[in-house]
């Protein structure tokens, strides 16, 4: 128990300074370790759900969170992972270890992807307030103590299959999902990356509870287990959030996406 | 639907005669919040709704042309507002620990049932946020987006019914 304890720490802990979240390093780490996937999947999904709890009140002081956009953008993902969860007991093990691989690589293309800065600050904006605009998926953050950047999310249609995607993969696989949320937003909605990432982390914390309820159901959470990485996952990405301040994001993410294609190999060769 | 498009209507008027005068007091501070919240200049972006520019400056503590800025931020005054919700996530969050702190020392025998407590924790946490959203947004008149928070919550709970 305490190797899983440690485990969890550990993984949060480079999850949350890569800005990914532990479950995304947990999962395939525990199925390399011998743990069957479909038992691996719950303990990611807490883990997921411990993360998205631990970062909301920062997110909401910093006022970056588009509830608006998260809510409606979040019927098709936790849609897509009540779906997940469900075919999650048919799927056979092996082709989970595949689906992992393949989603440790997407996530780690996706850390070292460069994000041009697609919505500027505008002058005649810099004394507004930051923040979502009611009745809208439109809003405004600040950029700097004097840069209010404007936004308005496009294209929804598009965006809410993109979330169907990745609620399946997270009802599936275990993981958040939020290395396809965030893109998503960011590069087809055109929100800005942090008030994506913001919500991202916000929805993700919903896709959990939809998935947790399935699980819970089917009998597949290991209640003992859970708690070791909940209590591991807490502090690790208490801790990591304190280290990131210091740490140069580019290093972090380019350790994680390493991690992550080696995660990658070795499920691939398991498998 | 597209930003532009769900800020054709905004929020409901205030004077349409759907809100009773008893309801009328306690909603102006929530007017006021929701018209801070648009800027006259979303027309130039083509981001919100329209209306008095003149009236939105005055509620949004914006400055004129002539006035005095400091180098500084403009003063925020959505902080605080979801103070209650910053609280309420924090508790749970610490409960969340605390019950899988006493479910690694508990017996066999309990800790199925502090694992549902952990698990409840975990979908009455984000699903109480969005509750808290819908009748904020209710309250704002902004009904459109109540209800897809409710459609999203029944989304959710089919999790209880699907095995």
């Amino acid at each position: 128990m305490f190797v899983l304890i440690a485990l969890s720490f550990v993984t949060a802990l480079i999850g949350t300074l890569g800005g990914l979240g532990g479950a995304i390093i947990l999962v395939p780490v525990l199925v390399v370790l011998g743990v069957e996937p479909i038992y691996a999947a719950p303990l990611g999904i807490l883990s997921v759900a411990a993360g998205s709890l631990a970062a909301a009140p920062r997110h909401l002081d910093d006022g970056v969170v588009h509830h608006r956009l998260g809510v409606t953008l979040e019927i098709a993902a936790s849609a897509g992972a009540v779906g997940g969860a469900l075919l999650g007991g048919v799927v056979s093990a092996t082709a989970l270890s595949l689906l992992l691989a393949a989603v440790a690589v997407l996530a780690a293309l996706s850390g070292i992807r460069r994000r041009g800065m697609r919505n500027l600050p505008r002058a005649e904006f810099s004394l507004e307030e930051p923040g979502e605009w009611p009745g809208t998926l439109s809003g405004a953050y600040r950029l700097s103590p004097t840069e209010i950047v404007p936004y308005s999310a496009e294209r929804v249609p598009i965006g809410l299959v993109a979330m169907v995607a990745s609620g399946v993969i997270s009802g599936l696989a275990g993981i958040g999902g939020g290395f396809i949320k965030t893109p998503a937003m960011n590069q087809i909605m055109t929100v800005p990356v942090r008030v994506a990432a913001a919500t991202s982390t916000f929805t993700v914390g919903i896709t959990a509870a939809a998935s947790l309820l399935v699980f819970s159901g089917q009998g597949r959470i290991d209640y003992r287990a859970g708690a070791a990485v909940i209590v591991g996952g807490v502090v690790g990405g208490t801790v990591g959030a304190r280290l990131g301040r210091n740490l140069p994001p580019e290093l972090t993410r380019r350790l994680l996406t390493a991690v992550l294609l080696i995660i990658a190999v070795i499920l691939v060769v398991s498998a | 639907m597209t930003g532009a498009d769900a800020g054709a209507d905004g929020p409901a008027d205030p004077d349409d005669g759907s809100w009773t005068t008893t309801h009328r007091d306690e909603m102006s501070e929530i007017e006021a919040e929701a018209d801070a919240q648009r800027s006259d200049l979303d027309q130039l972006a083509g981001l919100g709704p329209k209306g008095d520019p003149d009236r939105r400056r005055a509620n949004a503590g914006t400055v004129r042309p002539g006035d005095i800025v400091s180098a500084g931020p403009a003063p925020n005054h959505r902080i605080g507002r979801q103070r209650f919700l910053v609280v309420y996530l924090r508790v749970a969050l610490v409960l969340a620990f605390l019950v899988g702190v006493v479910e690694l020392v508990i017996p066999d025998e309990h800790r199925d049932r502090a694992g549902m407590v952990m698990v409840i924790v975990f979908v009455v946490a984000p699903a109480g946020r969005v509750l808290w959203l819908m009748v904020r947004w209710l309250r704002l008149g902004d009904w459109r987006f109540a209800l897809i928070g409710l459609t999203l919550l029944a989304v959710v709970c089919t999790g209880l019914i699907v095995k």
